[in-house]
């Protein structure tokens, strides 16, 4: 506003000093051009010295307007005639001749007044000499012209004003609209708020910018709700899977403590036991592979799988589950032998995965049909079963984790839900695909599997703990110290060992840990981290400092399982690290390994 | 105005008029003229000068060297137009003046100023040279029956004149509409003593007078 306004005032003035200076310079010369007119017209009254006639000459200007004196003077200077307009100061009597000789044909302003000198020649004779004064209404212009100037100015301000105003008013107003549905969406949280779009400008694109924004945001919000609630649902559902195995354990545990049961009870017992721990570690390996395979922590192998071998041992894990159901099972297979590069082990294990589901959601004396065919460079792998089927709408939902459809929860046959996300996690680690179609609810459903056959298979790494059971020779017997204060855990680990064949001692406390194991300088200690008065780092690092303590096999056992907890074992002198429960073999192939003194 | 008065007391009049008027001209003269002195004698020569500026000759052919004023009869104010003419050109040409004892005597003259003279001893001089372009002058009351084209007049202790347009287009003169418009009197193709005549009006050249 104020730029226009000081814009405006130089423009103004500008142009009225360049009018008043064009007014005045125009009066000058049209008044210098009437002096000289008037002298030619009275050349004969001077030359004969018609004085009547040089006064009418003179009066005649009286029409002219602005003219306030117009006298005529002789050749010595003297005031011959005059013309006065009235209330006007009358022209001198006499002029100085010599100081006008200069003067005459230039006209002299100064404020409202003009004034010429004109010399009266003829024949070559200066006859006199006429003087013409005017007066123009200049301060009556500038006046009249201020008057204008200020209106326009007024004028053009108020226009200026109420156009910026609308124009602003059209940025403004949306954009204020916009900071609005902002802070009610944040006040109340509601996500489902959207901006009004008005023009199908820049301000209308930052609308929908902002809507789509908070599309996304909305999107997020529900998925982070979604993604709580299945958590919540998983939790339950993990609790309630861990106490099914727990509770015939416990039972189990009661038999055998009692002196009443007898031999074959207290076999079942037994047998009970193994199963259920079993089923529990299969379960949390499980969910740790999931985890894995999420964090993009899964490391798999990069070898040659045999399809028939690899299908034989994925049906062997199933078959328990097939038979107790009574479904009858068809393996196709292509004539050929295939070949692909993976890891056998995960690939076996989600067809077992698969296999296991179509048991579990068929009613008894189902079919379950494997088949295997090789089509455009890659693998095709189907299990279709004619079970209680998927809806369309659970298709969407089959492969996330931690999902169990309504109708296959009802039937209450446990599990945590993961195990087609195991399924479809692997594949994909392998470069492959599953998909499920089903004909609708009671109609069963088919997964298939498509493998890449050239190349894609996971890098080659080094492997991580894998649940698997391998055949070993009889391993060296070794004297080992278990080093944890939870006593049922050390002790169990001690009677595991010892009969495995290994000379095992057992220390419930960290420092009479240390102490036994400077006397005795067993070949292996196995320590727990989590302990009080020293944890299993410290332990170790004083052991490491120990002379003999360089060549002991420090094994860490914890129920930490983070890359971090590794690390930290690794940097206080830990050989190996493992996550509780140990798997006996692993620990077996440990000790077999380690070179000993 | 038509005079009707007999030659010599006409003379005798303008004589005793001009002698007695010269001593109050000085005066009156001198306010409008610089240099010159303001003598009667001075006023005329000066208008006689400036009367040429005024009117327009008729080509001739052969030109003219000299543009010629001649005087007859008139000596104090040949003196004067002597001095006023001097170095100075008329019409383009070199201004000489003459003084001549007759009209005979006239020459190639441009103009004449006839001094003194009874209108009836004019008339029959004037008459032989009326057809010539020659701006003849005269300083005598109804100087312009004499067929003069222009005349001098007193009035009011100036120095006027009146102008004859017959005579001028006799002579082949043009007389500029400035020249009239100073003269006292204008005589035009038709004498008229018209009172109703227009006082100003270069367009009636019919009759113009001014000064009663």
């Amino acid at each position: 506003m104020i730029t226009t306004l000081v814009a405006l005032v130089i423009a103004g003035i500008s142009m009225l000093t360049s009018d008043l200076e064009t007014y005045r310079s125009s009066a000058a010369s049209d008044l210098t051009t009437e002096a000289a007119i008037l002298a030619l017209s009275t050349a004969p009254a001077l030359s004969f010295d018609d004085h009547q006639l040089a006064e009418q000459d003179l009066t005649a200007l009286r029409i002219r307007p602005g003219l306030r004196v117009a006298a005529l003077y002789d050749s010595r200077g003297k005031l011959y005639a005059a013309y006065v307009a009235p209330r006007e100061s009358p022209p001198p009597r006499t002029i100085a001749l010599r100081a006008l000789a200069s003067a005459t044909g230039k006209a002299r302003t100064s404020g409202q007044r003009v004034d010429v000198f004109e010399r009266v020649d003829r024949g070559g004779e200066w006859l006199g000499t006429v003087y013409l004064r005017a007066r123009y209404p200049v301060i009556g212009r500038l006046q009249t012209y201020f008057g204008i100037f200020v209106l326009v100015i007024f004028g053009s301000l108020v226009l200026a004003l109420v156009l910026t105003q609308r124009l602003q008013e059209a940025i403004t107003v949306p954009l204020s609209a916009i900071a609005d549905v902002a802070q009610r969406v944040i006040r109340n949280r509601d996500y489902s708020i959207r901006a009004e779009k008005i023009t199908d400008d820049e301000i209308g694109t930052v609308v929908d910018a902002f809507n789509r924004m908070l599309d996304e945001v909305q999107a997020r919000d529900a998925a982070l709700r979604e993604a709580d609630r299945r958590k919540d649902e998983f939790l339950a559902t993990l609790a309630h899977e861990l106490r099914n195995p727990l509770a015939p354990i416990r039972q189990a545990t009661l038999i055998l403590e009692s002196a009443r049961a007898d031999e074959r009870q207290r076999r079942s017992a037994r047998e009970v036991i193994s199963r259920q721990a079993q089923r529990m570690a299969l379960l949390l390996d499980d969910l740790l592979d999931v985890s894995r395979i999420t964090r993009g922590r899964l490391k798999l192998r990069h070898e040659s799988v045999d399809l028939a071998a690899m299908v034989s041992s994925a049906v062997e894990v199933a078959r328990p589950g097939i038979d107790a159901k009574e479904h009858t099972l068809e393996v196709h297979l292509p004539a050929q032998p295939v070949h692909l590069r993976g890891d056998s082990l995960r690939l076996s294990q989600a067809l077992s995965n698969l296999l296991t589901n179509a048991a579990k959601y068929t009613d008894p004396h189902g079919r379950i049909a494997l088949t295997a065919a090789l089509k455009d460079d890659e693998l095709r792998i189907s299990v279709e079963d004619t079970g209680i089927g998927v809806s369309s709408g659970g298709i969407q939902r089959l492969f996330q984790p931690f999902t169990q459809l309504s109708a296959a929860a009802n039937r209450s046959e446990g599990g945590l839900g993961i195990g087609l996300a195991l399924v479809k996690g692997l594949v994909e680690l392998h470069g492959g695909t599953v998909e499920a179609i089903s004909r609708g609810v009671g109609h069963g459903t088919t997964f298939t599997l498509r493998l890449p056959l050239a190349g894609a298979g996971p890098p080659p790494v080094d492997d991580e703990e894998l649940p698997v059971t391998r055949a070993r020779p009889t391993p060296p017997r070794r004297h080992v110290l278990v080093i944890d204060d939870n006593r049922d855990a050390a002790d169990t680990l001690g009677i595991v060992l010892g009969i495995a064949g290994h000379r095992v001692d057992v220390e419930h406390q960290p420092i009479a840990g240390l102490e036994r194991a400077r006397r005795e300088r067993p070949d292996c200690l196995i320590i727990d981290i989590g302990m009080p008065e020293m944890d299993g780092y410290e332990l170790a690092r004083q052991i490491r400092r120990e002379r003999w303590g360089d060549g002991v096999l420090l094994i860490a056992l914890t129920g930490w399982g983070q890359p971090a907890d590794k690390e930290r074992a690794v940097s206080a002198g830990f050989d190996h690290h493992f996550t509780k429960p140990v798997n006996p073999d692993e620990l077996e192939r440990v000790l077999a390994a380690a070179p000993f003194t | 105005m038509r005079r009707d008065r007999p030659a010599n007391l006409q003379t005798r009049r303008g004589v005793l008029k001009l002698f007695a008027c010269s001593a109050g001209m000085a005066l009156i003269a001198g306010k409008a003229f610089g240099d010159e002195l303001y003598s009667e004698n001075a006023v005329k020569a000066a208008f006689l000068y400036r009367f040429c500026g005024y009117v327009t000759w008729p080509a001739q052919t052969p030109q003219e060297s000299h543009f010629t004023i001649a005087l007859l009869g008139a000596d104090a104010v040949a003196q004067e137009l002597e001095r006023i003419a001097s170095g100075r050109t008329i019409h383009g040409l070199p201004a000489r003046v003459r003084r001549i004892g007759s009209i005979g005597e006239l020459g190639n003259a441009q103009m004449l100023f006839v001094g003194l003279g009874s209108v009836d001893a004019l008339q029959e001089e004037i008459g032989r040279i009326a057809q010539r372009p020659v701006l003849v002058v005269t300083d005598t009351p109804g100087g312009l029956d004499a067929g003069s084209t222009l005349n001098f007049l007193l009035v009011d202790r100036r120095v006027r004149f009146e102008v004859s347009l017959v005579a001028a287009n006799r002579a082949g003169l043009k007389i500029s509409a400035e020249l009239l418009s100073v003269a006292a009197r204008v005589e035009g193709e038709r004498l008229r003593s018209d009172a109703s005549c227009a006082p100003i009006g270069p367009a009636d050249m019919r009759c113009r007078t001014r000064f009663g």
